[in-house]
C-alpha cells in the first residue's frame, strides 16, 4: 500500500464505538425473544431449564445448527441453498456405502463430508457463480435431483449403521461430559464465525452479497467466491448428515425433509437478511436456539408438535417484519439527511436478490403512482 | 435575437400556454437547484430547454410532472392553477414525463406497458383485445404501424422504447409531453426518427418541452429555446433568431479563459506514451475511439451523455462488455476482458456510479477501502489491526469526514463516499488512473479535494484520465482534453487553448462535420 507509515497512535488503538453499537443492535430482537421464551416456559414448567432439558435442546438441534451455519454463508452471499436437506441425506447414504465397501469409519466420515462440500461448490456454486443461473432454480434442481438419487439408492428404506461403533459414537457418546453432537455444533459455529469475520474469503462473501458489481470491479473473483460460499453450505450440510447418521445410527432418506427452510428461518431470525451482505453467525446461533427452545418448550408444556411449526412461522414473520420496519425507518432518515446522490441505501436490494427486478422496472413505481385495481 | 431577461413569455402569440410554470424554486439542502424559473409550453410547439449539466433541467421537468414539489412558484395547466402532490396528479392533468431512463416494465409486452395503470377490463378480467387495439392505435399516431405490440419491451431498442413511452402518453390522452435528453442514448438515425415523430405530434397540437445539451439539435427541432444556467432561465427566444454561438455563450454565462490549475502539457514529445488506444470499439456506445496518454499527464475526456466517454474508461479498466481494439500500456497490449488483469498491470479505476459499482453500503468504511485487497485470497486472514491502521491513514490523507472507520459506508455523504473510493484506488498505487465522473453529486469542497488529489498523483511515470460532464472542471484541471461525440473521438486539444464554449460546441457535434461528416456510419 502506498499509505505513509507514520500514523498518530491515538487513532489506531481506539475501537469505534458507533460501529460496535450498531452491530449489536441487530441482536436485540432475537436475543430478547430468546430470553422471553426462556422466562415464559421456565415459569410454566421448571423442567424447561433443567440441565437435562437444555442438553436435549442442544443435541436435538445440532443438525439444524450445522445446516444453518452453512446457510448463513449462502444468505450473506446474497443467495439461498434449498439443497442442504438433500445433501444431508445424500451424505448419510454415501457414508453407509463407504462403510459397506470397507472404508475405515473415520476416513469414511471425512470423505463423505468432503464430498458434500465439493458437491456444493462444484455443482451449486459453479452453476450459480460461473454459469450465472438463478440460485433458487439451481438449488431447487439439485435438491430434487439429489433427493431422487437418495431414493433410487435406498429404495426409500433406512439403512442401519448400528454395527459401526464410531458412527454411533458421533451421535451418542460424550466427550468431557458433553455430547459429541454438541461438540460438532460448537466446532462448526467457531469455524464458520472465524471464517466469516476474519478471513479474506469471508469478507469477500460479504462484499459479493452486498454489491456484486462493486466487488467485481474491485477485482474480487466473484465466481470463485460464490463457489466457496455454496461449498461451505454443502460442507456444513454434510457434517449435519454425519451427526444425524450417528444419532439415528442409520442413514435415513427423510432426515433432511424440511430442514432447508427451517435453517433459512433461523438465519433470518438471527438478523441476516435475504438481500445479502449483512448478518453473521452469532445471529444464527440465536435464531437456532430460538426455534429450538420454542419447539422444546411447547412440547414440555404439553402443546402438540404440530402447533410448534405454526408458532415458529408466526414468530418468524413478526421478527423479520419488525426488523424490516426498523430498517426502513433508518433508511428514511438517511435519505432525508443526505442532500446528495447515491446514499439511498439498499433500495431494490430484495429485487436483486431474487434476480428478477431490473432497473427499468424499479423505476416504474414513481412516475405512475398508485395503480387502480388491475387484474 | 431577442433576449428577454428572465421573463420567458414572448409577445405576439396566438395560443395560450397549455402548461406554464411560474417562478419555480427548488432547494436541495442549502443550495438552490432552481431559483425562480418560468417556463411555458404552447399547443403545437416544441419548446427546447438547454443548459449545461447540473443547471436544473431535469429538476424543472420533475417539478412539472409532480415527481418533486417545488418550494415556491406556481404551475398552471390550460390556464387553471394546479398543484401536483404526486406524479399521478400530473398524469391526470395531462402531463407526461419521458424521463432519461424510460420507465417501462421490461418484462411486460408493449401493449401492457401502453395501458399500464389503466388496463381495459370487463368485470375484473383484462380485455386483452382492446388493450392491443388501443396500443396499436396510439402507436399509429406516431407513424409506427409495424411494431408487434405483443412483444416484450426488453426486446426493443432504446428508441423504440421511447416511442412506446410516448404512445402511452397519447393513449392516456395526455397533451403535454416533457422529454428529458431523449437523444442521449440514441444513434443519429434513431434520433432523426424521433424528431420526425415529434414534428408530427406538434402538428397534432401537442405541447412539447424538449430538454437537451446538444446545440446542434435546436435548429432541427425547436420552435423556441430557453437557456437555463445555474437554476435560472437566462433567456427565451425563437430558435430561428438564435445562433449556436449566442446560445453557447448564454449557457456558460461568463467570460472564460482564466483557467488556473492546468500546467499546460508537461510532456515532451520524445517520451514514450504510457497509454496508446487505437480504434477502440464497444458497440453500441463506443464506436471508434483513439487517444494517447503520456506519463505525468492528466487527460480529460469530454463528452455528453451517450458520447461513449464512460464506456471508454470502463473498457480500459476491463469492465466493459466485449470491447475491441488496440490498447497498449507502456507498449505492451493490455487485455480488455479482465478487471484483474488490468489491475495487475497497474490500472486503477474509479467507476462512474459509486452506489452501484463502487461501494458495498452496509460494510464499514475500512472494509470498503480494503475491498480490492480481497482480490487475492492469500494470506487467508484479513489482518484487522493492519486494516484499521491503513484505513485510518487513508482517511487522514484524503480528509474523509465520517462517524468512524467502522461506520457503514452508507452513513457518509456523497463527497466523502467518493473520497473513500478514491482512497481505495490510489492506495494500490496504479500507474494509470482512470476516473469516471469523479465529482458527480459531490459538494464543491470535495470536488476540489478530488481534483487536487488527481493532479498531485499524475507525476513521474503516472498519469490520469478523467471523464467528467462538467467541462469547466476539465478545462481547469487537465493538461489535454479529448472530445468524444457519439462514440467517436473528435480530437485532442490542449486544455489551455479551449474555453467552455468550445467544448460545448465540440461535444455537441460541431466538429463532427469538419472532422469527417457522417460520424454515425454503421447506424444500428
Ligand atoms: N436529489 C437531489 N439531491 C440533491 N441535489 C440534487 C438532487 N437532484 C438534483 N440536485 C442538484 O440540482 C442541480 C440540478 O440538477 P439537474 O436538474 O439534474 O440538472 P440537469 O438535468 O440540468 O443536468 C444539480 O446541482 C444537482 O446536483
Ligand atoms: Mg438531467
Amino acid at each position: 500500500m502506498g499509505a505513509s507509515p507514520q500514523v498518530d497512535a491515538d487513532v489506531i488503538v481506539r475501537r469505534d464505538p458507533i460501529g460496535w453499537l450498531k452491530r449489536g443492535r441487530r441482536y436485540v430482537g432475537p436475543g430478547g425473544a430468546l430470553i422471553g421464551i426462556v422466562i415464559v416456559f421456565s415459569s410454566l414448567h421448571p423442567f424447561f431449564i433443567h440441565g437435562q432439558n437444555i442438553t436435549n435442546i442442544l443435541t436435538s438441534n445440532s443438525d439444524l445448527m450445522l445446516v444453518a451455519a452453512g446457510m448463513t454463508f449462502a444468505m450473506i452471499g446474497g443467495g439461498f441453498d434449498l439443497s442442504v436437506g438433500s445433501v444431508m441425506e445424500g451424505t448419510g447414504v454415501l457414508l453407509a456405502g463407504l462403510l459397506a465397501i470397507g472404508v475405515p469409519q473415520l476416513l469414511a466420515i471425512v470423505i463423505a463430508v468432503l464430498c458434500a462440500g465439493l458437491f456444493g461448490a462444484l455443482v451449486n456454486g459453479f452453476l450459480i457463480g460461473y454459469a450465472r443461473l438463478n440460485f433458487l432454480v439451481v438449488t431447487l434442481g439439485t435438491m430434487t435431483a439429489v433427493e431422487g438419487l437418495v431414493y433410487v439408492v435406498t429404495n426409500g428404506n433406512t439403512l442401519s449403521l448400528s454395527k459401526w461403533h464410531v458412527i454411533a459414537a458421533v451421535g451418542t457418546a460424550k466427550a468431557l461430559g458433553v455430547d459429541v453432537p454438541i461438540w460438532f455444533m460448537i466446532g462448526a459455529v467457531v469455524i464458520a464465525g472465524v471464517c466469516l469475520r476474519f478471513t479474506r474469503v469471508g469478507r469477500a462473501i460479504y462484499a459479493v452479497g452486498g454489491n456484486r458489481e462493486a466487488a467485481r470491479i474491485a477485482g474480487i473473483r466473484v465466481g470463485l467466491i460464490t463457489m466457496l460460499t455454496y461449498g461451505a453450505a454443502g460442507l456444513f450440510a454434510g457434517m449435519a448428515g454425519v451427526v444425524d447418521a450417528g444419532r439415528l445410527a442409520a442413514a435415513s432418506p427423510t432426515v433432511g425433509a424440511t430442514i432447508n427452510l427451517i435453517a433459512g428461518a433461523a438465519v433470518l431470525l438471527g438478523g441476516t437478511s435475504f438481500s445479502g451482505g449483512e448478518g453473521g453467525i452469532f445471529g444464527t446461533i440465536l435464531g437456532v436456539l430460538l426455534i429450538g427452545a420454542l419447539e422444546n418448550g411447547l412440547g414440555v408444556v404439553g402443546v402438540s408438535d404440530f402447533w410448534s411449526n405454526v408458532v415458529t412461522g408466526i414468530v418468524l414473520i413478526v421478527a423479520v417484519g419488525l426488523d424490516q420496519f426498523q430498517k426502513s425507518r433508518t433508511r428514511k432518515r438517511f435519505t432525508r439527511q443526505s442532500t446528495e446522490l447515491g446514499v439511498d441505501v439498499g433500495v431494490g436490494k430484495l429485487g436483486s436478490a431474487a434476480g428478477t427486478l431490473q432497473p427499468v422496472e424499479a423505476a416504474v413505481e414513481t412516475p405512475f403512482g398508485p395503480r387502480p385495481a388491475d387484474g | 435575437m431577442t433576449v428577454s431577461g428572465t421573463a420567458p413569455l414572448l409577445e405576439g402569440t396566438s395560443h395560450p400556454a397549455l402548461l406554464s410554470l411560474d417562478s419555480i424554486e427548488k432547494w436541495y439542502g442549502g443550495t438552490p437547484a432552481l431559483s425562480g424559473v418560468s417556463f411555458d409550453c404552447r399547443p403545437g410547439e416544441i419548446h427546447a430547454l438547454i443548459g449545461e449539466n447540473g443547471s436544473g433541467k431535469s429538476t424543472l421537468l420533475k417539478v412539472a410532472s409532480g415527481e418533486i414539489r417545488p418550494d415556491a412558484g406556481s404551475i398552471s395547466v390550460e390556464g387553471r392553477s394546479v398543484r401536483f402532490h404526486q406524479p399521478s396528479d400530473a398524469i391526470r392533468a395531462g402531463v407526461a414525463l419521458i424521463a432519461q431512463e424510460v420507465p417501462l416494465v421490461a418484462s411486460l409486452t408493449v401493449a401492457e406497458n401502453i395501458s399500464l395503470g389503466a388496463l381495459p377490463a370487463r368485470r375484473l378480467v383484462v380485455d386483452w383485445k382492446s388493450c392491443r387495439k388501443r396500443a396499436r392505435a396510439s402507436l399509429a399516431l406516431l407513424g409506427e404501424k409495424e411494431l408487434d405490440v405483443t412483444r416484450d419491451v426488453n426486446m426493443l431498442t432504446a428508441d423504440t422504447r421511447q416511442l412506446v413511452a410516448i404512445a402511452r402518453a397519447l393513449a392516456r390522452g395526455q397533451r403535454i409531453l416533457l422529454l428529458d435528453e431523449p437523444t442521449s442514448s440514441l444513434s443519429l438515425g434513431q434520433a432523426n426518427r424521433l424528431f420526425a415523430v415529434l414534428r408530427e405530434l406538434r402538428h397534432q397540437g401537442i405541447a412539447i418541452a424538449y430538454v437537451t445539451q446538444r446545440l446542434a439539435e435546436l435548429e432541427q427541432i425547436a420552435d423556441r429555446v430557453t437557456v437555463i444556467r445555474d437554476g435560472r432561465a437566462v433567456a427565451t427566444m425563437n430558435s430561428r433568431d438564435a445562433s449556436p454561438g449566442d446560445i453557447a455563450e448564454l449557457m456558460v454565462g461568463r467570460p472564460l479563459g482564466q483557467s488556473s490549475g492546468a500546467t499546460g502539457g508537461a510532456r515532451k514529445d520524445s517520451t514514450d506514451p504510457l497509454l496508446h488506444v487505437e480504434d477502440l470499439r464497444m458497440p453500441p456506445a463506443l464506436r471508434r475511439a483513439s487517444l494517447t496518454v503520456f506519463p505525468g499527464e492528466v487527460v480529460g475526456i469530454a463528452g455528453l451523455e451517450g458520447s461513449g466517454a464512460s464506456e471508454l474508461l470502463a473498457a480500459l479498466a476491463g469492465v466493459g462488455t466485449e470491447p475491441r481494439g488496440k490498447v497498449l500500456l507502456r507498449g505492451v497490449p493490455l487485455p480488455l476482458n479482465s478487471v484483474r488483469a488490468a489491475m495487475a498491470r497497474g490500472v486503477g479505476f474509479l467507476p462512474r456510479d459509486r452506489r452501484l459499482e463502487a461501494l458495498v453500503p452496509m460494510l464499514s468504511v475500512a472494509e470498503n477501502m480494503h475491498l480490492s485487497e480481497l482480490s487475492s485470497l492469500w494470506p487467508p486472514f484479513v489482518g484487522l489491526r493492519r486494516r484499521r491502521r491503513e484505513a485510518t491513514t487513508l482517511a487522514r490523507r484524503f480528509s474523509i469526514r465520517m462517524p468512524g472507520i467502522e461506520a457503514p459506508a452508507a452513513a457518509l455523504s456523497g463527497g466523502n463516499q467518493q473520497k473513500l473510493v478514491m482512497a481505495r484506488v490510489l492506495a494500490r498505487d496504479p500507474s494509470l488512473l482512470l476516473l469516471s465522473e469523479p465529482t458527480r453529486g459531490v459538494d464543491i469542497g470535495a470536488k476540489i479535494d478530488i481534483f487536487r488529489a488527481v493532479r498531485d498523483y499524475a507525476h513521474g511515470e503516472k498519469a490520469a484520465v478523467v471523464y467528467s460532464s462538467e467541462f469547466k472542471d476539465l478545462i481547469e484541471w487537465c493538461d489535454r482534453i479529448v472530445v468524444l461525440y457519439r462514440g467517436h473521438t473528435v480530437g485532442a486539444y490542449v486544455a489551455g487553448s479551449l474555453d467552455e464554449e468550445d467544448l460545448i460546441h465540440l461535444a455537441g457535434g460541431a466538429a463532427a462535420v469538419a472532422v469527417g461528416g457522417d460520424v454515425d456510419r454503421g447506424g444500428s
